[in-house]
């Protein structure tokens, strides 16, 4: 009995102090945003990172934090930006959009960070830019292509292309490089990216003359597109566009080499994953998607890139590392061109930037989108190929 | 409607179909001994598919895994009653079924500790293009599907009307305990049923990984339409759920390519409700006697 209550005490205690604790640091938080220009022209610059380092896109945000860092730490050896050194401050999202928005809301209000990278996926970006819009700090998302994304607000930008972008980049190729004419779209139908890309790939593809031979939705969390792809295949398709995720596409490749189509079949950045080889085998021999980024191009820049990034890591950069180097080295370029911390004018210098990233050139169009070029990537032996750059 | 079409869709039904037949036999199996409804049947299978897996990693050649994972199979099965429902034996079928619901959680859980939650490639036993006739295209897995159906549904039908341990198993079926009094080994009898379903669990996790692709959850839906084909074919019926299984394969196939495929699921259900509404023992059901 009295051993219990001992406990009880010594638990209540914990708790005590442990409230106090909380209460303390957070006046301590206080204090330091209280402190006077002068002191602080001499502090780190902090800049608000965020990517889903765990969870179900945990390689992703991997990828992507280290793209930050990688762009900060070479900041930093140059000098930083206006003299000050930066800091990243990172937070994790776990691809939850509560995460985030929590994520965001500490950032500016503990950290009181002057801009922010992030986040990776678009339902996550599209939980913290009201946040960074009301409170007047610049963000910019690496990698969310939703359209929605940026039309949050002016304080928004983003360093990847959109999603009906990649469809027509995708018509444009399979009409102009693999004289394809007849082509058939399977697409699941519960998700915005796969529809969004079917919707503009269809476009385009017949504004240029090509003839959409079959269209099929199919519902979110399907194994079996027999029916789907038997229906396609009956039109005698000279290729096929399969703008999903990779489990599906690589099941979706499978299931039509089983049913005898031999032919191309072609898909978006959602193919990026080492997981599409692992499920699909040989029957994704002969695909093709569209990317951000093939650290096999010919570019200087890009070369320097992937022998910094594998000499730092170990391993070599994917798109979302790419754009996480990118996004962050445009955010601190911004802040440079502004000639201040201040939030509005970082906004105002973003907007008016030009830069030459490793995933092509950056230029912003009024809705704060990018303006740049797309990879086409094939696949032969369970390798990624650079084909060919297609421009806007 | 294009004849070559609807014969493409019904051959690629039967081949989906026969998979379900081989889990919902399984299912069938258990309940007509046990009175039990497995739902952990499909997730047997996702365990020993992994086990599969495992040994092809090894570079074990796959037709040799095969025969060893069937047979591992069989002795989860057995472990399976052995070691944990032997304990709850007493206890009336629901607390059984609800015990395989536990089992779910428990394999799904399990393989997801020891694998990954991530995908797994799996080969498939028959590589190669697909076969064509007359334009109809054949998969070869499907082939291969369907022929192991077929063989097991013969050594199914042969081994409960040929065999001694066959014959004590439909005593078992028809009444425990009169079997008990005549002196079956009843509990041996429980162990060798449910070995035979781990068996039928594990080919049909075998045979459907290399179509769909190997994960924890792979076997989920499988499960659910295994448990709606052994409803069709009248639950207690062994060519019930070969005919059950087949039927709804090319049910599903028709229905998606001519409806919808978002209506595929729906309309399945809506038919056996029909069917049942018809004839409550399903196509293939005989009338039960509950015993008092």
């Amino acid at each position: 009995m009295r051993k219990k209550k001992t406990l009880l005490l010594v638990v209540s205690l914990l708790l005590v102090v442990a409230l106090f604790g909380t209460v303390l640091t957070g006046c301590g938080g206080n204090k330091q945003s209280s402190n006077n220009n002068a002191t602080q022209e001499k502090k780190p610059i902090l800049i608000g990172g965020v990517a889903p380092v765990t969870g179900p896109a945990a390689t992703f945000g991997k990828s992507t934090k280290q793209g930050y860092e990688m762009a900060l730490e070479e900041w930093n050896a140059k000098g930083g930006v206006l003299g000050r050194t930066v800091k990243l401050i990172f937070e994790d999202d776990k691809a939850d959009p509560t995460e985030a928005a929590n994520a965001f809301s500490k950032l500016i209000n503990e950290n009181h960070v002057v801009a922010i990278v992030g986040s990776v996926t678009s339902s996550c970006s599209l939980a913290g830019a009201p946040i960074a819009q009301r409170n007047k700090v610049p963000m910019i998302t690496p990698t969310s292509t939703n359209v929605k994304v940026t039309e949050q607000g002016d304080y928004i930008f983003r360093a990847c292309f959109i999603d009906p972008f990649q469809g027509t980049v995708a018509a444009k190729f399979l009409y102009n490089n693999l004289k394809a004419r007849k082509v058939g779209v399977i697409y699941d139908i519960g998700q915005d990216y796969n529809a969004g890309l079917a919707e503009s790939f269809k476009k385009k593809f017949e504004s240029l003359g090509g003839q959409i031979i079959a269209y099929e939705g199919y519902p979110d969390g399907t194994t079996d597109f027999n029916t789907q792809l038997t229906k396609i295949l009956d039109g005698k398709p000279d290729a096929i566009y399969s703008p999903n995720y990779y489990n599906d596409d690589g099941l979706i490749a499978k299931q039509a080499r089983s049913l005898g189509f031999n032919g191309p079949i072609v898909g978006g950045d959602g193919w990026d994953s080492p997981d599409l080889v692992k499920i699909g085998g040989d029957a994704v021999n002969n695909c093709y998607f569209t990317n951000h980024f093939s650290k096999e191009s010919k570019e200087e820049i890009v070369q320097n890139f992937v022998k910094k990034y594998e000499d730092k890591y170990g391993e070599a950069p994917d798109a979302l590392a790419a754009l996480g180097y990118d996004g962050m080295n445009i955010m601190l370029t911004a802040i440079q061109n502004a000639g201040s911390t201040d939030g509005e004018a970082i906004k105002d210098a973003l907007k008016n930037i030009d830069y030459q990233g490793v995933t092509g050139h950056i230029k912003f169009d009024e809705n704060r989108n990018p303006i740049k070029s797309a990879v086409i990537l094939k696949i032969e032996n369970g390798k990624q190929v650079y084909v060919t750059t297609i421009n806007p | 409607m294009n004849t070559l079409i609807l014969s493409n869709l019904i051959v690629s039904g039967l081949g989906t179909g026969a998979i379900y037949a081989i889990v919902a036999l399984g299912i069938v199996f258990i309940f007509r001994t046990m009175e039990a409804v497995n739902f952990a049947e499909g997730d047997m299978g996702m365990f020993m598919t992994f086990v599969a897996f495992s040994l092809i990693c090894l570079k074990i050649p796959y037709p040799l895994v095969f025969i060893i994972v069937v047979a591992l199979s069989f002795l989860f099965g057995v472990l399976v009653e052995k070691g944990i429902l032997q304990f709850i034996k007493g206890m009336s079928p629901m607390a059984i079924t609800i015990v395989t619901l536990g089992f779910v959680m428990v394999f799904q859980g399990l393989a997801g500790f020891i694998w990954g939650t991530d995908t797994k490639p799996f080969p498939p036993l028959w590589k190669g293009p697909p076969i064509k006739a007359h334009g109809i295209i054949l998969g070869r897995q499907d082939v291969v599907t369907l022929i192991t159906a077929f063989v097991i549904f013969i050594i199914f039908v042969l081994l409960l009307k040929k065999t001694k341990i066959g014959i004590a198993v439909r005593a078992v079926s028809e009444d425990r305990y009169a079997a008990l009094l005549m002196g079956v080994r009843v509990s041996t009898i429980f162990a060798f049923v449910w070995g035979f379903s781990g068996l039928l669990a594990g080919l049909g996790g075998m045979l459907a990984a290399p179509r769909f692709s190997l994960d924890v959850n792979m076997m989920t839906t499988i499960q659910l339409e295994a448990f709606t084909a052994a409803v069709l074919g009248g639950f207690s019926s062994i060519p019930g759920a070969i005919f059950g299984g087949l039927t709804l394969g090319v049910l599903e196939n028709l229905i998606s390519f001519y409806v919808s495929s978002s209506l595929k699921e729906p309309i399945s259900l809506i038919i056996i409700v029909v069917v049942l509404l018809v004839s409550p023992n399903g196509l293939f059901g005989k009338k039960m006697n509950k015993k008092v």
